[in-house]
């Protein structure tokens, strides 16, 4: 849980970083405002992993389930 | 956590951070005004997407193009900032080649920082007889080699479309995610058939049973996703979220073809008689997706690309570029889906086990 967490604040810092474009960024010019784009590109990355942490979740505890229905059945 | 699992987050993460990224090639938004007269002079103020026309004011040209082998080149042109250039072009008085009521020209910018933009259409020159030529403009043959293509990593851009061509991303890769996880689907109730044939043991029938109906759920579920994002789309290039055409409507019935699955499946008390009705039906409707998918949308005229005799993976949907970013997410989205189906299929397996335990 704890490690979730970290991991979501880590990519959210990292989207901040500057990154080197060939095209220029103008302030008021909200056609080519690369900033923007990079927002868009961080909110819909974080929705992605966290989802994919989410299904490797789901199947780590459906491997245990597995593996506890096992067990009884062996035990028995 | 296997091999493909990390594989597939691979490829969805770089299909997402490529396709949304990389930008688009330069091109012109609007230019105005459309229309003009054969004999005289128009002056054309052309706004430009992703273009510098003012760092390539010294290459800066612009065309207006008949056909393949008439041109007419611009008189003077400027740059007034970086999207946006101003063209005077004198149009020849040659009325004989416009088409009677007049011919529509392609505008065609190029320089050297920006690229070649192109807007089609873009003039409308009708032939006036009551105007007499002012000057003595003629058409004459393209130069060769007078476009400054630009060689970089960008998708193409296109009127209309603009930035949701990046939609080909998604949007595809979940159709063909769906019809894969459909393949998928039907193999599983191949293999239940003929292991009852084979009298094989209950385990392994419901096994094949259960996973033939969660790759259909997590394939159909791929379906609505790709038709949803396809109605979104279309609601902002095409004007409406449905045009009624061939192809939507085949996909739709083939939607409600697999509905139709799960509505079988639902029906029975017996588990072991919905499997059988179900396994044979799920042949069928896998069967129907050539025809509906492949067949009929093609014999007729459509505005969804692919369709009216034309491939849209090998023609001219797909741009080299874009290729790059397009295969990639098919595999990832096919991946993610049996992934999905795997997980599915386990918690199925696991309700099934409770029920037979008691």
């Amino acid at each position: 849980m704890s490690t979730n967490k970290f991991l979501h604040v880590v990519v959210g810092l990292l989207l901040y970083l500057p990154h080197a474009q060939a095209q220029t960024t103008d302030g008021g010019d909200f056609m080519r405002n690369i900033g923007s784009i990079y927002v868009v590109v961080g909110v819909i990355l974080i929705t992605l992993i966290g989802m994919f942490l989410l299904l490797i979740r789901l199947g780590n505890r459906l491997t245990k389930l597995e593996n506890h229905l096992k067990n009884k059945n062996n035990v028995r | 956590m296997t091999w493909w699992k990390y594989l597939c987050i691979a490829l969805l993460l770089y299909a997402t951070i490529a396709g949304l990224l990389i930008p688009l090639k330069p091109g012109i938004q609007t230019a105005s005004p459309a229309a003009g007269v054969a004999g005289g002079e128009v002056v054309m103020q052309i706004t430009g997407y992703n273009t510098f026309f003012k760092k390539g004011e010294s290459s800066l040209t612009a065309w207006l193009k008949l056909d393949s082998t008439r041109i007419i080149t611009a008189k003077e042109v400027k740059a007034i900032d970086d999207r946006h250039m101003q063209a005077r072009f004198e149009l020849p008085a040659e009325t004989s080649i416009l088409r009677p009521g007049g011919a529509r020209l392609t505008l065609i910018t190029s320089d050297a920082e920006s690229g070649v933009g192109l807007l089609p259409e873009a003039l409308f020159v009708s032939a006036d007889t009551t105007q007499t030529a002012s000057h003595a403009a003629t058409w004459i043959a393209p130069p060769s080699n007078a476009l400054l293509f630009k060689k970089d990593l960008t998708f193409p851009y296109r009127n209309i479309l603009y930035e949701t061509i990046r939609n080909t991303y998604f949007h595809v890769p979940l159709w063909f995610a769906m019809m894969v996880l459909f393949g998928f689907s039907v193999v599983s109730s191949i293999r239940y058939l003929s292991g009852l044939n084979k009298q094989e043991r209950y385990e392994t029938l419901r096994n094949h049973d259960l996973k033939a109906s969660a790759y259909s759920e997590i394939g159909l579920s791929f379906g609505f996703l790709g038709l949803f994002t396809g109605m979104l789309w279309a609601n902002y290039t095409w004007g409406t979220p449905w045009t009624g055409d061939i192809k939507l409507n085949m996909t739709a019935v083939l939607l409600a073809i697999y509905l139709a699955y799960f509505v079988l499946r639902m029906a029975f008390y017996d588990r072991e008689s919905a499997a059988r009705l179900s396994a044979v039906y799920n042949i069928f409707a896998f069967a129907s997706i050539i025809p509906l998918l492949f067949i009929i949308p093609r014999m007729a005229a459509s505005l969804h690309p692919g369709n009216g005799g034309n491939p849209a993976i090998g023609g001219e949907d797909l741009d080299n570029t874009m290729r790059l970013v397009f295969y990639p997410s098919v595999v990832g989205f096919i991946l993610l889906g049996v992934w999905l189906s795997d997980i599915w299929f386990r918690i199925k397996r696991l309700q099934a086990e409770l029920e037979e335990e008691v």
